[in-house]
Protein backbone atom coordinates (compact mmCIF):
# COMPACT_ATOMS: atom_id res chain seq x y z
CA UNK A 1 0.00 0.00 0.00
CA UNK A 2 3.02 2.62 0.73
CA UNK A 3 4.36 1.48 -2.43
CA UNK A 4 1.47 2.58 -4.15
CA UNK A 5 0.65 5.78 -2.00
CA UNK A 6 4.75 6.91 -2.34
CA UNK A 7 4.33 6.25 -5.86
CA UNK A 8 1.12 8.25 -6.08
CA UNK A 9 2.44 11.18 -4.57
CA UNK A 10 5.71 11.45 -6.67
CA UNK A 11 3.57 11.01 -9.86
CA UNK A 12 1.31 13.71 -8.55
CA UNK A 13 4.01 16.24 -7.89
CA UNK A 14 5.32 15.32 -11.79
CA UNK A 15 1.84 16.07 -12.99
CA UNK A 16 1.52 19.33 -10.62
CA UNK A 17 4.97 20.60 -12.22
CA UNK A 18 3.52 19.62 -16.05
CA UNK A 19 0.58 21.12 -15.35
CA UNK A 20 2.29 24.43 -14.25
CA UNK A 21 4.86 24.77 -17.05
CA UNK A 22 1.81 24.07 -19.52
CA UNK A 23 0.47 27.76 -18.55
CA UNK A 24 3.78 29.07 -19.60
CA UNK A 25 4.91 27.24 -22.52
CA UNK A 26 1.71 25.48 -23.64
CA UNK A 27 -0.95 28.34 -23.14
CA UNK A 28 1.47 31.32 -23.66
CA UNK A 29 4.27 29.89 -25.53
CA UNK A 30 6.85 31.04 -23.83
CA UNK A 31 9.86 28.78 -23.84
CA UNK A 32 10.94 27.71 -19.72
CA UNK A 33 13.42 24.88 -20.01
CA UNK A 34 14.68 25.91 -15.96
CA UNK A 35 10.96 25.16 -14.76
CA UNK A 36 12.80 23.00 -12.08
CA UNK A 37 14.58 26.13 -10.65
CA UNK A 38 10.72 27.17 -8.77
CA UNK A 39 10.16 23.67 -7.93
CA UNK A 40 13.58 24.04 -6.51
CA UNK A 41 12.67 28.13 -5.04
CA UNK A 42 9.26 26.64 -3.51
CA UNK A 43 11.24 23.61 -1.90
CA UNK A 44 14.18 25.25 -0.36
CA UNK A 45 11.58 27.95 0.65
CA UNK A 46 9.38 25.33 2.72
CA UNK A 47 12.42 23.57 3.83
CA UNK A 48 13.80 26.40 5.25
CA UNK A 49 11.05 28.29 7.08
CA UNK A 50 10.07 24.54 8.20
CA UNK A 51 13.41 23.76 9.99
CA UNK A 52 15.18 27.23 11.10
CA UNK A 53 12.16 29.30 11.80
CA UNK A 54 9.45 26.53 12.83
CA UNK A 55 6.54 27.43 10.16
CA UNK A 56 4.28 24.41 9.77
CA UNK A 57 3.65 22.95 6.10
CA UNK A 58 0.63 25.02 5.91
CA UNK A 59 2.66 28.24 6.13
CA UNK A 60 5.24 26.93 4.35
CA UNK A 61 3.22 25.74 1.32
CA UNK A 62 1.73 29.42 0.93
CA UNK A 63 5.20 31.03 1.35
CA UNK A 64 6.50 28.98 -0.94
CA UNK A 65 3.79 29.74 -4.26
CA UNK A 66 4.35 32.99 -3.27
CA UNK A 67 8.45 32.94 -3.55
CA UNK A 68 8.10 30.66 -6.69
CA UNK A 69 5.37 33.44 -8.01
CA UNK A 70 7.33 36.44 -7.31
CA UNK A 71 10.54 35.02 -9.18
CA UNK A 72 8.53 34.07 -12.22
CA UNK A 73 7.01 37.68 -12.03
CA UNK A 74 10.94 38.41 -12.54
CA UNK A 75 11.54 35.90 -15.21
CA UNK A 76 7.93 37.68 -16.64
CA UNK A 77 9.67 40.76 -16.73
CA UNK A 78 13.06 39.84 -18.54
CA UNK A 79 10.54 37.77 -21.37
CA UNK A 80 9.47 41.39 -22.24
CA UNK A 81 12.98 42.00 -23.65
CA UNK A 82 13.98 38.16 -24.39
CA UNK A 83 12.08 36.46 -26.96
CA UNK A 84 12.13 33.06 -28.17
CA UNK A 85 15.67 31.09 -28.18
CA UNK A 86 17.30 34.01 -25.84
CA UNK A 87 14.55 33.75 -23.18
CA UNK A 88 14.79 29.50 -23.36
CA UNK A 89 18.86 30.15 -22.93
CA UNK A 90 18.33 32.46 -20.07
CA UNK A 91 15.78 29.94 -17.96
CA UNK A 92 18.55 27.33 -18.69
CA UNK A 93 20.97 30.06 -17.04
CA UNK A 94 18.72 30.52 -14.33
CA UNK A 95 18.16 26.85 -13.29
CA UNK A 96 22.28 26.29 -12.89
CA UNK A 97 22.50 29.46 -10.88
CA UNK A 98 19.53 28.86 -8.36
CA UNK A 99 21.02 24.54 -8.31
CA UNK A 100 24.56 26.51 -7.81
CA UNK A 101 23.04 28.85 -4.78
CA UNK A 102 21.61 26.15 -3.13
CA UNK A 103 24.58 24.03 -3.47
CA UNK A 104 27.06 26.35 -2.50
CA UNK A 105 25.60 28.94 0.16
CA UNK A 106 25.55 27.28 3.66
CA UNK A 107 22.19 28.88 4.53
CA UNK A 108 20.88 26.15 2.38
CA UNK A 109 22.68 23.54 3.57
CA UNK A 110 25.60 23.45 0.83
CA UNK A 111 25.89 20.19 -0.70
CA UNK A 112 24.59 18.03 2.39
CA UNK A 113 21.12 19.72 1.74
CA UNK A 114 18.22 20.74 4.23
CA UNK A 115 17.39 17.42 6.15
CA UNK A 116 15.21 17.21 8.78
CA UNK A 117 11.76 18.90 7.42
CA UNK A 118 8.44 18.13 9.13
CA UNK A 119 5.95 16.03 7.35
CA UNK A 120 2.25 17.71 6.82
CA UNK A 121 0.32 17.92 10.37
CA UNK A 122 -3.61 18.34 10.77
CA UNK A 123 -4.43 18.47 14.52
CA UNK A 124 -2.87 15.24 15.67
CA UNK A 125 -2.28 13.58 12.50
CA UNK A 126 0.64 13.48 10.84
CA UNK A 127 0.59 12.81 6.92
CA UNK A 128 1.79 9.20 5.94
CA UNK A 129 2.20 8.28 2.60
CA UNK A 130 -1.71 8.07 1.87
CA UNK A 131 -2.55 11.67 3.00
CA UNK A 132 0.30 12.59 1.34
CA UNK A 133 -0.39 10.95 -1.78
CA UNK A 134 -4.50 12.37 -1.24
CA UNK A 135 -3.02 16.12 -0.67
CA UNK A 136 -1.02 15.76 -3.80
CA UNK A 137 -3.81 14.62 -5.86
CA UNK A 138 -6.43 17.11 -4.70
CA UNK A 139 -3.97 20.13 -5.26
CA UNK A 140 -3.74 18.78 -8.52
CA UNK A 141 -7.53 18.53 -8.52
CA UNK A 142 -7.69 22.26 -7.88
CA UNK A 143 -4.88 22.89 -10.37
CA UNK A 144 -7.12 21.50 -12.86
CA UNK A 145 -9.96 23.37 -12.09
CA UNK A 146 -8.85 26.42 -11.79
CA UNK A 147 -6.75 26.27 -15.18
CA UNK A 148 -10.21 25.09 -16.78
CA UNK A 149 -11.73 28.27 -15.74
CA UNK A 150 -8.84 30.36 -17.27
CA UNK A 151 -8.40 28.87 -20.27
CA UNK A 152 -12.27 29.13 -20.84
CA UNK A 153 -12.34 32.86 -19.90
CA UNK A 154 -10.64 35.84 -21.33
CA UNK A 155 -7.54 35.04 -20.16
CA UNK A 156 -6.27 32.00 -21.42
CA UNK A 157 -8.10 33.15 -24.53
CA UNK A 158 -5.53 36.22 -24.54
CA UNK A 159 -2.61 33.42 -23.90
CA UNK A 160 -3.28 31.41 -26.70
CA UNK A 161 -3.40 34.39 -28.83
CA UNK A 162 0.18 35.62 -27.47
CA UNK A 163 1.04 32.29 -28.03
CA UNK A 164 0.20 32.55 -31.87
CA UNK A 165 1.22 35.97 -32.67
CA UNK A 166 2.42 38.32 -30.40
CA UNK A 167 2.15 41.39 -32.58
CA UNK A 168 -1.11 40.84 -33.68
CA UNK A 169 -2.17 40.46 -30.29
CA UNK A 170 -0.63 42.81 -28.95
CA UNK A 171 -2.54 45.01 -31.95
CA UNK A 172 -5.78 43.57 -31.11
CA UNK A 173 -5.63 45.65 -27.80
CA UNK A 174 -4.32 42.94 -25.17
CA UNK A 175 -2.04 44.04 -22.71
CA UNK A 176 1.16 41.74 -24.14
CA UNK A 177 3.16 42.71 -21.07
CA UNK A 178 0.59 42.14 -18.09
CA UNK A 179 -0.60 39.09 -19.76
CA UNK A 180 2.90 37.33 -20.26
CA UNK A 181 3.77 38.35 -16.67
CA UNK A 182 0.67 36.75 -15.37
CA UNK A 183 1.42 33.34 -17.38
CA UNK A 184 4.80 33.66 -15.39
CA UNK A 185 3.29 34.26 -11.79
CA UNK A 186 0.56 31.22 -11.97
CA UNK A 187 3.17 28.54 -13.68
CA UNK A 188 6.01 29.11 -11.50
CA UNK A 189 3.64 29.45 -8.21
CA UNK A 190 2.19 26.62 -8.79
CA UNK A 191 5.66 24.97 -9.59
CA UNK A 192 6.60 26.45 -5.97
CA UNK A 193 3.67 24.97 -4.53
CA UNK A 194 4.95 21.68 -5.80
CA UNK A 195 8.21 22.25 -4.21
CA UNK A 196 6.82 22.27 -1.23
CA UNK A 197 4.67 19.26 -1.00
CA UNK A 198 8.40 17.54 -2.17
CA UNK A 199 10.28 18.73 0.54
CA UNK A 200 7.41 17.87 3.26
CA UNK A 201 7.03 14.21 1.58
CA UNK A 202 10.95 13.73 1.19
CA UNK A 203 11.60 15.42 4.26
CA UNK A 204 14.70 15.98 3.02
CA UNK A 205 16.12 17.98 -0.11
CA UNK A 206 19.72 18.63 -1.71
CA UNK A 207 20.24 21.25 -4.93
CA UNK A 208 20.41 17.86 -7.23
CA UNK A 209 16.80 17.20 -6.89
CA UNK A 210 16.69 20.27 -8.74
CA UNK A 211 18.84 20.09 -11.92
CA UNK A 212 17.77 20.51 -15.56
CA UNK A 213 17.76 17.05 -16.10
CA UNK A 214 14.63 17.63 -13.80
CA UNK A 215 13.58 20.31 -16.27
CA UNK A 216 14.08 18.57 -19.42
CA UNK A 217 11.67 15.98 -17.82
CA UNK A 218 8.76 18.74 -17.19
CA UNK A 219 9.39 20.14 -20.66
CA UNK A 220 9.31 16.65 -22.39
CA UNK A 221 5.99 15.93 -20.37
CA UNK A 222 4.37 18.61 -21.48
CA UNK A 223 5.52 18.04 -25.32
CA UNK A 224 4.66 14.03 -24.57
CA UNK A 225 0.79 15.14 -23.82
CA UNK A 226 0.42 17.81 -26.24
CA UNK A 227 1.02 22.00 -25.54
CA UNK A 228 -2.02 23.88 -24.68
CA UNK A 229 -3.70 20.57 -23.71
CA UNK A 230 -5.15 19.80 -20.20
CA UNK A 231 -5.95 16.11 -20.49
CA UNK A 232 -2.61 15.61 -22.36
CA UNK A 233 -0.06 17.28 -20.13
CA UNK A 234 -1.81 14.88 -17.40
CA UNK A 235 -0.90 12.17 -19.11
CA UNK A 236 2.46 13.00 -20.26
CA UNK A 237 2.47 13.99 -16.39
CA UNK A 238 1.25 10.23 -15.80
CA UNK A 239 3.51 8.06 -17.97
CA UNK A 240 6.57 9.79 -17.74
CA UNK A 241 6.16 10.25 -13.71
CA UNK A 242 5.58 6.53 -13.93
CA UNK A 243 8.21 5.35 -16.34
CA UNK A 244 11.16 4.82 -14.43
CA UNK A 245 9.20 2.50 -12.54
CA UNK A 246 7.32 0.57 -14.99
CA UNK A 247 10.67 -0.30 -16.67
CA UNK A 248 13.10 -0.54 -13.42
CA UNK A 249 12.47 -4.53 -14.67
CA UNK A 250 15.08 -3.10 -17.52
CA UNK A 251 17.75 -1.48 -15.36
CA UNK A 252 20.65 -0.28 -17.24
CA UNK A 253 18.39 -0.34 -20.39
CA UNK A 254 15.59 2.12 -18.38
CA UNK A 255 17.20 5.42 -20.22
CA UNK A 256 17.27 3.63 -24.10
CA UNK A 257 13.67 2.31 -23.47
CA UNK A 258 12.39 5.70 -22.16
CA UNK A 259 14.40 7.64 -24.15
CA UNK A 260 13.01 5.75 -28.07
CA UNK A 261 8.96 5.32 -26.82
CA UNK A 262 9.75 9.82 -26.82
CA UNK A 263 11.15 9.80 -30.21
CA UNK A 264 8.69 7.31 -31.52
CA UNK A 265 5.62 9.45 -29.76
CA UNK A 266 7.40 12.93 -31.50
CA UNK A 267 7.38 10.63 -34.68
CA UNK A 268 3.91 9.68 -34.78
CA UNK A 269 1.94 12.68 -32.90
CA UNK A 270 3.98 15.60 -33.58
CA UNK A 271 1.82 17.65 -31.96
CA UNK A 272 1.65 15.44 -28.84
CA UNK A 273 -0.66 12.43 -27.61
CA UNK A 274 -3.97 14.75 -27.18
CA UNK A 275 -2.15 18.35 -28.62
CA UNK A 276 -4.37 20.19 -30.51
CA UNK A 277 -4.92 18.14 -34.26
CA UNK A 278 -3.48 14.83 -33.12
CA UNK A 279 -5.13 11.73 -34.10
CA UNK A 280 -5.67 10.40 -30.31
CA UNK A 281 -7.61 13.93 -29.38
CA UNK A 282 -9.69 14.15 -32.73
CA UNK A 283 -11.03 10.61 -32.06
CA UNK A 284 -11.39 11.52 -28.68
CA UNK A 285 -13.11 14.42 -29.28
CA UNK A 286 -15.14 12.81 -31.92
CA UNK A 287 -16.58 10.38 -29.10
CA UNK A 288 -17.29 13.19 -26.54
CA UNK A 289 -18.57 15.84 -28.86
CA UNK A 290 -20.96 18.18 -26.84
CA UNK A 291 -22.75 20.64 -28.88
CA UNK A 292 -21.83 24.26 -27.85
CA UNK A 293 -19.33 23.80 -26.30
CA UNK A 294 -16.23 26.16 -26.45
CA UNK A 295 -15.08 29.56 -24.82
CA UNK A 296 -17.23 31.45 -22.82
CA UNK A 297 -17.20 35.10 -23.73
CA UNK A 298 -16.77 37.18 -20.78
CA UNK B 1 -11.73 70.61 -37.34
CA UNK B 2 -8.71 68.36 -35.55
CA UNK B 3 -7.84 65.40 -37.42
CA UNK B 4 -8.57 62.34 -36.20
CA UNK B 5 -5.09 60.70 -36.55
CA UNK B 6 -1.62 63.52 -36.64
CA UNK B 7 1.35 61.78 -37.72
CA UNK B 8 4.21 64.69 -36.84
CA UNK B 9 7.81 64.17 -38.38
CA UNK B 10 8.07 60.18 -37.37
CA UNK B 11 11.48 58.68 -37.76
CA UNK B 12 11.54 54.98 -37.24
CA UNK B 13 15.27 53.46 -36.89
CA UNK B 14 16.29 49.77 -36.64
CA UNK B 15 19.37 49.33 -35.02
CA UNK B 16 21.99 52.60 -36.24
CA UNK B 17 19.62 52.27 -39.92
CA UNK B 18 16.77 54.96 -39.91
CA UNK B 19 13.87 53.54 -41.97
CA UNK B 20 11.03 56.27 -41.75
CA UNK B 21 12.67 59.78 -41.73
CA UNK B 22 10.39 62.60 -40.41
CA UNK B 23 6.74 61.43 -42.09
CA UNK B 24 4.13 63.84 -41.38
CA UNK B 25 0.77 62.75 -42.28
CA UNK B 26 -2.93 63.60 -41.46
CA UNK B 27 -6.40 61.85 -41.28
CA UNK B 28 -9.69 63.66 -40.77
CA UNK B 29 -12.66 62.08 -39.70
CA UNK B 30 -14.67 60.14 -42.67
CA UNK B 31 -12.06 60.09 -44.82
CA UNK B 32 -10.28 57.36 -46.98
CA UNK B 33 -6.27 57.96 -46.88
CA UNK B 34 -3.36 55.96 -48.95
CA UNK B 35 0.14 55.37 -48.60
CA UNK B 36 1.08 53.91 -51.29
CA UNK B 37 4.56 52.85 -52.27
CA UNK B 38 7.34 50.47 -54.13
CA UNK B 39 8.37 47.14 -51.91
CA UNK B 40 10.46 48.04 -49.67
CA UNK B 41 9.67 51.59 -49.17
CA UNK B 42 8.75 51.31 -45.33
CA UNK B 43 5.09 51.75 -45.35
CA UNK B 44 4.50 49.15 -42.90
CA UNK B 45 7.28 50.58 -40.33
CA UNK B 46 4.79 53.24 -40.33
CA UNK B 47 2.43 51.78 -39.57
CA UNK B 48 3.70 49.28 -37.07
CA UNK B 49 5.44 52.50 -34.97
CA UNK B 50 1.59 54.17 -35.24
CA UNK B 51 0.28 50.87 -33.63
CA UNK B 52 2.98 51.30 -30.73
CA UNK B 53 4.55 47.49 -32.39
CA UNK B 54 8.07 49.14 -32.38
CA UNK B 55 9.11 52.45 -30.45
CA UNK B 56 9.61 55.53 -32.68
CA UNK B 57 13.42 57.00 -32.80
CA UNK B 58 11.23 60.42 -33.09
CA UNK B 59 8.22 62.69 -33.84
CA UNK B 60 4.88 62.44 -32.62
CA UNK B 61 1.48 60.05 -32.91
CA UNK B 62 -1.83 61.95 -32.24
CA UNK B 63 -5.50 60.66 -32.33
CA UNK B 64 -8.10 62.32 -30.96
CA UNK B 65 -5.93 65.11 -29.85
CA UNK B 66 -4.31 62.71 -27.41
CA UNK B 67 -0.79 61.92 -27.60
CA UNK B 68 -0.03 58.37 -27.89
CA UNK B 69 3.60 58.03 -29.23
CA UNK B 70 5.12 56.78 -25.90
CA UNK B 71 2.18 54.39 -24.89
CA UNK B 72 1.56 50.61 -25.29
CA UNK B 73 -0.06 49.10 -28.18
CA UNK B 74 -3.49 48.31 -26.77
CA UNK B 75 -4.07 51.83 -25.87
CA UNK B 76 -4.61 52.76 -29.49
CA UNK B 77 -6.84 49.88 -29.48
CA UNK B 78 -8.79 51.36 -26.60
CA UNK B 79 -8.86 54.80 -28.36
CA UNK B 80 -10.94 53.34 -31.44
CA UNK B 81 -7.88 52.08 -33.80
CA UNK B 82 -8.37 48.95 -35.81
CA UNK B 83 -5.70 47.37 -37.41
CA UNK B 84 -5.62 45.05 -40.24
CA UNK B 85 -1.61 43.52 -40.18
CA UNK B 86 0.32 42.99 -43.61
CA UNK B 87 0.04 39.01 -43.98
CA UNK B 88 -3.37 38.89 -42.28
CA UNK B 89 -1.59 37.53 -39.10
CA UNK B 90 -4.76 35.82 -37.81
CA UNK B 91 -4.41 33.32 -35.15
CA UNK B 92 -3.93 29.84 -36.72
CA UNK B 93 -4.86 27.45 -33.86
CA UNK B 94 -7.94 29.48 -32.84
CA UNK B 95 -11.65 29.02 -34.62
CA UNK B 96 -12.81 31.65 -36.86
CA UNK B 97 -15.23 32.96 -34.59
CA UNK B 98 -12.36 33.16 -31.40
CA UNK B 99 -10.09 35.21 -33.47
CA UNK B 100 -13.22 37.46 -34.15
CA UNK B 101 -14.02 37.98 -30.35
CA UNK B 102 -10.51 38.22 -30.05
CA UNK B 103 -10.70 41.47 -32.20
CA UNK B 104 -13.56 42.75 -29.30
CA UNK B 105 -11.10 42.34 -26.31
CA UNK B 106 -10.93 45.59 -25.57
CA UNK B 107 -15.07 45.66 -25.45
CA UNK B 108 -16.48 45.06 -22.23
CA UNK B 109 -20.27 45.58 -23.58
CA UNK B 110 -21.25 41.76 -24.69
CA UNK B 111 -24.01 43.13 -25.88
CA UNK B 112 -22.10 45.13 -28.34
CA UNK B 113 -19.51 42.28 -28.91
CA UNK B 114 -22.55 40.43 -30.14
CA UNK B 115 -23.78 43.22 -32.35
CA UNK B 116 -20.73 43.90 -33.81
CA UNK B 117 -20.36 40.05 -34.79
CA UNK B 118 -23.38 39.73 -36.48
CA UNK B 119 -22.70 42.87 -38.10
CA UNK B 120 -19.28 41.31 -39.53
CA UNK B 121 -21.50 38.13 -40.45
CA UNK B 122 -23.43 40.18 -42.06
CA UNK B 123 -20.92 41.32 -44.36
CA UNK B 124 -18.72 38.02 -44.39
CA UNK B 125 -22.00 35.45 -44.81
CA UNK B 126 -18.52 33.32 -45.16
CA UNK B 127 -17.37 33.52 -42.09
CA UNK B 128 -20.38 32.23 -40.28
CA UNK B 129 -20.68 29.22 -42.39
CA UNK B 130 -17.15 28.64 -41.00
CA UNK B 131 -17.46 30.05 -37.36
CA UNK B 132 -15.89 26.75 -35.91
CA UNK B 133 -13.40 26.06 -38.00
CA UNK B 134 -9.58 26.96 -37.53
CA UNK B 135 -8.81 29.85 -38.90
CA UNK B 136 -5.34 28.14 -40.35
CA UNK B 137 -7.86 25.94 -42.47
CA UNK B 138 -9.53 28.99 -44.63
CA UNK B 139 -8.39 30.19 -48.04
CA UNK B 140 -5.67 33.38 -48.38
CA UNK B 141 -9.10 35.43 -49.02
CA UNK B 142 -11.23 33.93 -46.39
CA UNK B 143 -8.46 35.16 -43.74
CA UNK B 144 -8.37 38.58 -45.15
CA UNK B 145 -12.12 38.74 -44.54
CA UNK B 146 -11.24 37.36 -40.91
CA UNK B 147 -8.12 40.01 -40.44
CA UNK B 148 -10.74 42.40 -41.56
CA UNK B 149 -13.70 41.27 -39.69
CA UNK B 150 -11.74 40.72 -36.25
CA UNK B 151 -10.10 44.44 -36.84
CA UNK B 152 -14.14 45.55 -37.27
CA UNK B 153 -14.96 43.76 -34.15
CA UNK B 154 -13.88 46.59 -31.89
CA UNK B 155 -16.11 48.95 -34.18
CA UNK B 156 -13.15 51.08 -34.52
CA UNK B 157 -13.09 54.70 -35.76
CA UNK B 158 -10.52 54.41 -37.61
CA UNK B 159 -9.88 51.13 -39.54
CA UNK B 160 -5.86 50.90 -40.64
CA UNK B 161 -5.32 47.92 -43.08
CA UNK B 162 -1.97 46.93 -44.59
CA UNK B 163 -1.80 45.28 -48.14
CA UNK B 164 -4.56 43.72 -48.64
CA UNK B 165 -3.84 42.77 -51.62
CA UNK B 166 -0.83 40.96 -50.60
CA UNK B 167 -0.92 37.13 -51.79
CA UNK B 168 -4.57 37.01 -53.04
CA UNK B 169 -6.09 36.48 -56.41
CA UNK B 170 -6.83 39.47 -58.71
CA UNK B 171 -10.32 38.54 -58.12
CA UNK B 172 -10.21 38.57 -54.34
CA UNK B 173 -8.37 41.62 -54.58
CA UNK B 174 -11.49 43.38 -56.47
CA UNK B 175 -13.57 41.89 -53.52
CA UNK B 176 -11.21 43.40 -51.30
CA UNK B 177 -11.31 46.76 -52.23
CA UNK B 178 -15.46 46.97 -53.06
CA UNK B 179 -15.52 46.14 -49.50
CA UNK B 180 -13.03 48.76 -47.89
CA UNK B 181 -14.94 51.43 -50.04
CA UNK B 182 -18.33 49.78 -48.55
CA UNK B 183 -17.08 50.81 -45.23
CA UNK B 184 -15.86 54.15 -46.46
CA UNK B 185 -19.17 54.86 -47.88
CA UNK B 186 -20.61 54.08 -44.46
CA UNK B 187 -18.86 56.21 -42.60
CA UNK B 188 -15.76 54.47 -41.16
CA UNK B 189 -12.15 56.66 -41.72
CA UNK B 190 -10.03 54.32 -43.59
CA UNK B 191 -5.93 54.37 -43.81
CA UNK B 192 -5.11 51.66 -46.34
CA UNK B 193 -1.16 51.31 -46.74
CA UNK B 194 -0.81 49.37 -50.24
CA UNK B 195 1.73 48.63 -52.66
CA UNK B 196 -1.26 48.38 -55.57
CA UNK B 197 -1.20 51.77 -56.14
CA UNK B 198 -3.65 51.76 -58.65
CA UNK B 199 -6.19 49.99 -56.70
CA UNK B 200 -5.71 51.75 -53.40
CA UNK B 201 -5.97 55.24 -55.16
CA UNK B 202 -8.74 54.16 -56.90
CA UNK B 203 -10.70 54.22 -53.38
CA UNK B 204 -8.92 56.93 -51.62
CA UNK B 205 -9.59 60.14 -51.43
CA UNK B 206 -5.96 61.26 -50.49
CA UNK B 207 -3.20 59.93 -50.62
CA UNK B 208 0.40 59.94 -49.79
CA UNK B 209 3.67 58.46 -51.78
CA UNK B 210 6.43 57.06 -50.01
CA UNK B 211 9.51 56.08 -51.36
CA UNK B 212 12.89 55.03 -48.81
CA UNK B 213 11.00 55.90 -45.78
CA UNK B 214 10.14 59.91 -46.83
CA UNK B 215 6.97 61.57 -48.24
CA UNK B 216 7.73 62.63 -52.09
CA UNK B 217 4.30 63.60 -52.58
CA UNK B 218 0.83 63.80 -51.13
CA UNK B 219 -2.53 65.43 -53.15
CA UNK B 220 -5.59 64.32 -54.07
CA UNK B 221 -5.97 60.14 -55.44
CA UNK B 222 -7.05 61.36 -58.53
CA UNK B 223 -4.36 63.45 -59.20
CA UNK B 224 -1.60 61.23 -58.04
CA UNK B 225 -1.62 58.60 -59.92
CA UNK B 226 -0.31 60.50 -63.39
CA UNK B 227 2.56 62.45 -61.55
CA UNK B 228 5.85 61.99 -62.98
CA UNK B 229 7.29 61.45 -59.32
CA UNK B 230 4.03 58.30 -58.88
CA UNK B 231 6.23 56.72 -62.03
CA UNK B 232 9.23 56.96 -60.89
CA UNK B 233 9.00 55.87 -57.32
CA UNK B 234 7.70 52.57 -58.74
CA UNK B 235 9.77 52.28 -62.03
CA UNK B 236 12.76 54.81 -61.29
CA UNK B 237 13.12 57.93 -62.47
CA UNK B 238 14.01 57.68 -66.35
CA UNK B 239 11.43 55.72 -67.22
CA UNK B 240 8.52 57.70 -69.05
CA UNK B 241 4.83 55.87 -69.34
CA UNK B 242 3.55 56.06 -73.09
Amino acid sequence: MNYWAVLATTVGIWVLLALSLNIITGEAGQPNIGHAAFFGIGAYTSAVLNTKYGVDFWGALVMALAAGALMGAVLGLISMRLRNDFLAITTIGLNFVTVAIFQTVPYFGGAMGIGGIQPPRIGGLTFGPVELAVLSWLVVALVVILNRHLQRAWFGYALRAIRDDEAAAAAMGIDVRRYKVLAFVIGTGIAGLAGSIYAHFMTFISAGDFGFNISVTILAMVVLGGRGSIPGVLLGGVILGMAPEVFRFISDYRLLVFGSILVLVMRFFPSGLLGQGSRLQELLAGAFRREGAGVRVR
Amino acid sequence: MAPLLEIQNLEVCYGKAQVVKGVSLQVSRGDCVAIVGANGADKTSILRAMMGLVPPAGGRIILNGVDLTRRPAWERVAGGVGYVPEGRRIFPALSVEKNLLAGAYRVADQKKVRRSLARVYEIFPRLQERQRQLACTLSGGEQQMLAIGRALMADPQLLIIDEVSMGLAPAVVNQAFQLIDRLHHEGLTVLLVEQNARKALQVAEWGYLLENGEIILSGKASDLSGHPDFVGAYFGRNVQVK
